[in-house]
């Protein structure tokens, strides 16, 4: 349960981040999004059905704060954490190097299904181009460079809670 | 076979879920007139704490800022500095330039109005001890300096040369102990007054002209000039004025003192009295004597 607290404050944290103090310090047009590498990774560890709720859940939210459009970041969230549940169960999750190459390739396929999106259906769009070159790449970069700190703390947390549910597993079973 | 099962019916739930949500982009995509109660009451929970992470982000951007302004105010602050170090060089080699062509003007018309052959020679160096008044010019024999030609300014007189080489000459100036000149008092011209213009005993600065007799009038401010006996020194260079009257201890002869014309801390540029203080001949003067 108070992983489960810990992490939705983390997401919440997040998404008032994003849209305040790291919005001023844009570079280049593109920022880090810290919601994508905790959906990613927590997707990873958790799962893909947890993660693809996540993903739906907090997409959801940031739709519901910072645009009146609705589905656009869910959809693209959820697909990344159901995807990233999926790999999990084939890598090991206690290395780094899996979780990061994932953030970096999930936050261009992020991008890519929003862009995708956007062209569709609002019909406005930056050639693929410099999309890639300003905004896609940068940011899977920004993307990578949080997973390298957030993983392991988030990695860790998960096992804390992990071995407290085994001992309290063991002890309900030993009275 | 059941984990299948629950895979299969997880991937049609993630597609029911990717077509309503599809669905729901696609009626908010272009833009709604109103917000769901839900989104409302999302919004106005939010809305607070962004505002204060909001202006907390406003902060830290001025604060962001105020580094960046600095640091560019600085790189500004050094570039516009060493701009006016240059500026400050130049100002000061044209100054300079300036007074170097003030004294070459002066110069060259003390050149042109004196009755002397003079050759010009840039003072080189200085005896820097306190002992001996010396310098060196750049003129040597080989410019046809020789020794014990007289050295002048159009201040007045400076010294004498002591040793030539090729290309410089050592010059003992009037305020070395060990040179002393020969000399009267320009207004009254006596010839029976000649005293010796020496350095002064207490005081580099000036002279002192001894050897006059007691009945010598001579008055605070007379001109002094070489006499031009002794050979070495042409008749009535300017050597300074009179500053101070007295007598010697015994009271037999007259002595005073004299400021010199020239400033021999700062000689830069000085002539040297060609052949023994010849008068140069004048295109005129050289017609005349033809005729």
């Amino acid at each position: 349960m108070i992983f489960y607290a810990v992490i939705g404050l983390c997401f919440l944290l997040s998404l008032l981040l994003e849209g305040s103090i790291l919005s001023f310090f844009i570079m280049e047009k593109a920022l880090p999004d810290i919601l994508l590498v905790l959906v990613i990774s927590l997707g990873f560890m958790l799962g893909e059905r947890r993660g693809g709720l996540l993903g739906l859940f907090f997409g959801l939210l940031q739709d519901i704060i910072f645009g009146s459009a609705l589905g656009f970041f869910a959809l693209a969230k959820m697909i990344l954490g159901y995807g990233a549940g999926l790999l999990g169960r084939e890598l090991y999750q206690d290395q780094l190097l899996a979780p990061v190459l994932l953030v970096f390739v999930g936050t261009l396929a992020h991008e890519s299904i929003l862009y995708f999106l956007v062209n569709q259906f609002i019909g406005v769009g930056m050639p693929v181009e410099l999309s890639l070159s300003r905004l896609f790449i940068p940011k899977s970069l920004y993307n990578m460079g949080l997973t390298l700190f957030l993983y392991p703390l988030l990695y860790r947390l998960y096992q804390n809670r992990k071995t407290l549910s085994l001992k309290s597993t063991q002890r309900s079973g030993r009275y | 076979m059941a984990k299948q099962s629950q895979d299969r019916r997880s991937l049609i739930l993630l597609l029911v879920v990717v077509l309503g949500l599809l669905l729901l982009i696609n009626i908010t995509g272009e833009g709604r007139g109103q917000l769901t109660p839900i989104e409302d009451a999302l919004l106005a929970l939010f809305a607070p704490v962004q505002t204060v992470f909001s202006s907390a982000g406003q902060r830290l951007q001025h604060l962001y800022d105020a580094v960046v302004s600095f640091h560019e105010l600085r790189a500004e602050n050094e570039r516009l500095q060493q701009e006016i170090a240059f500026i400050e060089g130049q100002l000061v080699q044209f100054q300079e330039l300036q007074k170097q062509n003030y004294r070459y003007r002066r110069l060259l018309d003390f050149q042109e109005s004196t009755a002397y052959r003079l050759q010009p020679a840039e003072v080189i160096a200085r005896d820097p001890s306190q002992w001996f008044g010396a310098i060196t010019i750049n003129r040597g024999y080989l410019d046809g300096v020789e020794r014990e030609m007289a050295v002048i300014t159009d201040r007045g007189l400076v010294g004498m040369v002591s040793t030539v080489s090729p290309n410089s000459s050592q010059v003992i100036l009037i305020t070395d102990p060990r040179l002393a000149v020969s000399a009267t008092v320009q207004r009254s011209r006596d010839p029976g007054i000649v005293g010796t213009v020496e350095s002064h005993a207490n005081d580099s600065s000036y002279l002192t002209m001894t050897n006059l007799p007691p009945d010598t009038q001579i008055q605070l401010g007379d001109v002094i000039i070489s006499s031009g006996l002794g050979g070495i020194f042409p008749e009535g260079l300017f050597i300074g004025t009179v500053k101070e009257i007295g007598d010697d201890r015994l009271g037999l002869v007259l002595s005073v003192v004299i400021e010199p014309g020239v400033n021999f801390n700062r000689l830069e540029e000085v002539f040297i009295v060609l052949g023994q203080g010849e008068k140069r001949v004048e295109p005129d003067d050289a017609g005349e004597e033809a005729q």
